[in-house]
């Protein structure tokens, strides 16, 4: 006696088709006399018609289904229906319960064949979740937190970079607003020595039309030997000169000592003891006076008023940065013109 | 199914059982009346089985072929002599089925030109509209079920490929049953649907 599963292969060869002729008559004669063969063969065709419609038959079964099964027309009635009730089932499975252009839901047409169909609602029916399903949910879950977690991790690095981009932004910010105020300072200077040449070129011009006797007591001559001179290295001690103006004096002539240098030109600050700038003169060159070089510039008189005065020389080498040459310091003692 | 199957061919019985060739079949079969329709019906079933799987266009009809040239041949006073009927019948019904098969074949309706057909303007619409009718009985017939039968049903039906194995296994273990007995009450189950949605579509 043929076993169950013996039995079932036998029965789903037959339908498609698969047994030898005389196998086949066997059969069919078998189940015309067997009314338990009959029934197996009823449920076994519908179930083949069944795994058509979902796709569960091999390559090979689709085939023989397609080409020997599909022969007879109640065959295809039937498969239509298992097919129409699949596309039902899964819908009921997803919690849709039908796709977009499946009117079954369509409960305002007026082809509905029975009044109670009209109260068909969406009816979402529950049933048991397959284990399959349970573990592909856990799978997506685990996956889902991997992929937030790698998110996360990016973004982190991302906010890093970031935050170095900004600050490395701000200190580039700061070095502009640092320049910008180099670049305004430098302009002030510049317009305050065209302020200075323009007194200067005033107080020439003054001096030219004044009378030749004159002149000896309007220009007052300093010299400021390299015994004034405090050197940003040498450590010398800071020595005074006083020079007295009188009232009538027009410009006074600054010479300053200074030892060669590689400096291809000096700038001058004439400062008070209070640090206000007074007077200022850029790019001036060192004029030879045997083993030593002067500095000569002349400064109008209204500008120095009694007080100590630092004045500073920093050397401006052909190549690199300005530094610091030395200190000169000077006192003024103006003279009231007499009455 | 079984039922309108049951229905038409008992119908059918009732009809010809006037018939002389029919009673003499009968008689052959069992000289009970009853049992003789009863018989006459289960092998009627079996035979259109045979000429379905063989490929007939019409199985039932090739089945009252079968019956009738019985039925003509005890009219006509041959002795058969069996211990078997349905034996001696799937015997005329293999002479009935070798001459289908020398019959030409019909042209398949599928390979029959569309633009051979007379148009119909309103064809899709009648399609479209036979459709909703059908998956509207089918959603109604799906609710007359009992709320147990209906998820069995769904459940069933549900997955698709090769899962849909599993699950007949695993929804069998489920109720403590073989699978044998869950095809037995699917098939039920889907007789009673197709029966359902048979009816409604007819009213």
């Amino acid at each position: 006696m043929s076993s169950p599963n013996d039995t079932h292969s036998l029965i789903i060869s037959y339908l498609l088709g698969l047994l030898p002729e005389p196998e086949l008559e066997r059969f069919e004669r078998s189940y015309l006399t067997n009314e338990d063969l009959f029934n197996e063969l009823q449920e076994v065709e519908d179930e083949l018609i069944d795994d058509y419609a979902s796709g569960a038959l091999t390559g090979e079964q689709r085939a023989s289904f397609e080409k020997y099964f599909l022969r007879s027309s109640q065959r295809r009635e039937k498969l239509a229906f298992a097919t129409a009730i699949t596309e039902r089932a899964v819908a009921w499975q997803s919690g849709t319960l039908v796709s977009a252009d499946n009117p079954i839901l369509d409960t305002t047409s007026p082809d509905l064949p029975d009044s109670s169909s009209s109260k068909l609602h969406l009816i979402f029916w529950k049933g048991p979740v397959p284990a399959w399903r349970q573990w592909v949910a856990i799978a997506a879950a685990v996956v889902l937190a991997i992929v937030i977690g790698m998110l996360w991790l990016r973004n982190r690095d991302l906010r890093r970079q970031l935050s170095s981009a900004d600050a490395n932004y701000a200190r580039l910010r700061q070095e502009v607003d640092a320049q910008s105020k180099s670049t305004a300072e430098t302009k002030a200077e510049l317009s305050a020595e065209q302020q200075q040449t323009q007194m200067l070129e005033s107080q020439v011009e003054q001096l030219q039309t004044s009378s030749v006797d004159r002149i000896g007591d309007t220009i007052v001559n300093v010299v400021l030997g390299l015994d004034y001179l405090v050197g940003a290295t040498r450590g010398s001690e800071k020595k005074v000169k006083t020079q007295a103006v009188s009232a009538d004096a027009r410009l006074i002539r600054l010479t300053l000592d200074i030892a060669p240098s590689s400096f291809e030109s000096f700038n001058i600050l004439l400062r008070r003891a209070d640090e206000s700038v007074v007077w200022r003169r850029s790019g001036l060159k060192a004029t030879p006076a045997g083993d030593r070089r002067k500095l000569k510039l002349s400064i109008p008189a209204e500008n120095l008023s009694s007080g100590e005065y630092q004045i500073r020389v920093v050397g401006v080498p052909p190549e690199g940065d300005a530094e610091l040459f030395g200190n000169y310091f000077l006192k003024i003692e103006r003279k009231r013109a007499p009455r | 199914m079984s039922s309108d199957y049951n229905t038409a061919v008992v119908a059918k019985y009732k009809l010809e059982l006037q018939g002389p060739a029919f009673q003499a079949l009968l008689n052959w079969l069992n000289p009970d009346r009853d049992c003789a329709g009863e018989e006459y019906v289960r092998l009627h079933r079996r035979l259109a089985k045979i000429f379905e799987a063989r490929g007939c266009l019409r199985p039932e009809d090739c089945a009252d072929e079968t019956f009738n040239r019985v039925g003509r041949q005890l009219l006509e006073g041959k002795e058969i002599r069996t211990d078997n009927p349905p034996i001696y019948i799937d015997g005329v019904a293999r002479l009935v089925l070798r001459e289908q098969w020398r019959k030409p074949a019909p042209e398949p309706i599928e390979e029959v030109s569309a633009n051979r057909l007379p148009q119909d303007p309103d064809a899709d619409a009648t399609a479209k509209s036979e459709k909703e009718a059908w998956h509207v009985c089918l959603e109604t017939c799906l609710q007359q079920l009992p709320s147990e039968s209906r998820q069995l049903l769904l459940e069933y039906y549900a997955e698709e490929k090769s899962r849909k194995i599993e699950t007949r296994s695993r929804m069998a273990k489920q109720l403590g049953v073989a699978t044998s007995v869950l095809r037995n009450r699917i098939f039920k189950l889907r007789n009673s649907l197709r029966g359902c949605v048979a009816t409604c579509l007819a009213r």
